[in-house]
C-alpha cells in the first residue's frame, strides 16, 4: 500500500506533534496505515464514495483519539491522506462542517492532478514525508 | 458479548442482524434473558467494562455499513436502523449518568467517551446515506476526485 499525503495534511501532522498532548498522533498513524491487511487500513465511515474510489474519515487510536479524511483509491493499491485532527485538547475540533469537507476533497483533487503529494513512509517509529522524484 | 474483531458483514440485512445482536446482548445485561430466572447480577463497573466492548461493536459495523452496497430500495432499512441505534445511545446516555457515582472517574470518562464516540458515527452514516447524496456541489467535487 502507497501512502501519500497533502500538503494540508503534512503541515497539520507536524503542527500536532509539536504538541505534547499530541505526541501518540505518530503511532497512531503507524498502527493505522502501516500495519495491518488492506481491510483494516480502508475501515472506518466513509464520507462519499462506493467500490473501490471512496473518501473515508477513519478514528486512530491513542490517548484523546484523532479522526483523518483520506482517499482510499482501493484497487490502485494507494491512500490519500488529506487531513488529521485532535478530538480533544487545545487544538480538538468535535468534527468538520461540510463545507470544510468539500475543501478538503478539492485540495485532495488538485494535489493528484498537479502532482502536488508526499509520500510517506515509515521506519523505526518514524514517518518520513518526501517528494516524489526529489532524491 | 460480541467481539466487534471477529464481526463480519456482508450487506445492509446482515449489519443490521449484528446491531440487533449486539443490542440484545445489551438489554441482556438489565433485563435478563426472557424465561432466564438466574441471568448474572453484575457490579456497575462489570456493567460499563460490557457497555463498552458492545459500543466498541456497534460503532464498527456502523462504520462498516457505509462500506455496503445500498440500493434505494433499502434506505427506508437504513433510516430504522439508525433510529434504533439513536435510541439505543440515549438509553445509554442515561446509564451512564446514572453510574456516575457507582464507578471510577475514569471508568465514567471511558464510556462517555466511547458513548460521543457512538453519536458521532451515527451521525455519519446519517450523512453519508441521506445528507451528502442531495448535496449537489458536495457530489459534484467528489466526482472530480473519482474521475481522476
Amino acid at each position: 500500500m502507497r501512502i501519500y499525503c497533502t500538503e494540508r495534511f503534512k503541515s497539520e501532522y507536524h503542527l500536532l506533534i509539536k504538541n505534547n498532548s499530541y505526541k501518540s498522533l505518530t503511532e497512531a498513524l503507524i498502527s493505522a496505515f502501516f500495519r495491518g491487511t488492506p481491510d483494516q487500513i480502508m475501515h472506518g465511515v466513509v464520507i462519499i464514495g462506493t467500490g473501490d474510489k471512496k473518501v473515508i474519515k477513519k478514528r486512530l487510536s491513542g490517548s484523546g483519539g484523532f479522526r483523518t479524511y483520506f482517499y482510499a483509491y482501493i484497487s490502485g493499491e494507494t491512500v490519500y491522506l488529506s487531513y488529521v485532527y485532535p478530538k480533544t485538547g487545545s487544538l480538538g475540533k468535535q468534527s468538520l462542517s461540510p463545507a470544510f469537507e468539500k475543501i478538503l476533497i478539492n485540495e485532495t483533487t488538485e494535489a493528484i492532478q498537479n502532482n502536488n503529494l508526499h509520500l510517506i513512509t515509515e521506519s523505526s517509529g518514524r514517518l518520513t514525508f518526501s517528494k516524489p522524484g526529489e532524491s | 458479548m460480541v467481539s466487534f474483531e471477529n464481526l463480519s458483514v456482508d450487506g445492509v440485512d446482515e449489519a443490521r442482524a449484528r446491531l440487533d445482536e449486539i443490542s440484545y446482548d445489551i438489554r441482556s445485561i438489565f433485563h435478563g434473558h426472557e424465561g432466564d430466572e438466574n441471568y448474572p447480577k453484575y457490579r456497575p463497573v462489570d456493567v460499563v467494562e460490557i457497555l463498552i466492548k458492545g459500543l466498541d461493536a456497534m460503532i464498527y459495523v456502523s462504520e462498516e455499513l457505509t462500506h455496503q452496497q445500498v440500493s434505494e430500495a433499502e434506505l427506508p432499512k437504513i433510516n430504522s436502523m439508525i433510529a434504533s441505534i439513536s435510541f439505543l445511545k440515549k438509553f445509554l446516555s442515561s446509564v451512564a449518568r446514572k453510574s456516575r457515582n457507582e464507578i471510577s472517574e475514569e471508568y465514567y470518562n471511558m464510556l462517555v467517551g466511547r458513548i460521543e464516540d457512538f453519536g458521532e458515527v451515527i451521525r455519519d452514516v446519517e450523512r453519508y446515506f441521506f445528507t451528502r447524496p442531495a448535496d449537489k456541489d458536495f457530489v459534484d467535487s467528489a466526482n472530480r476526485l473519482f474521475s481522476l
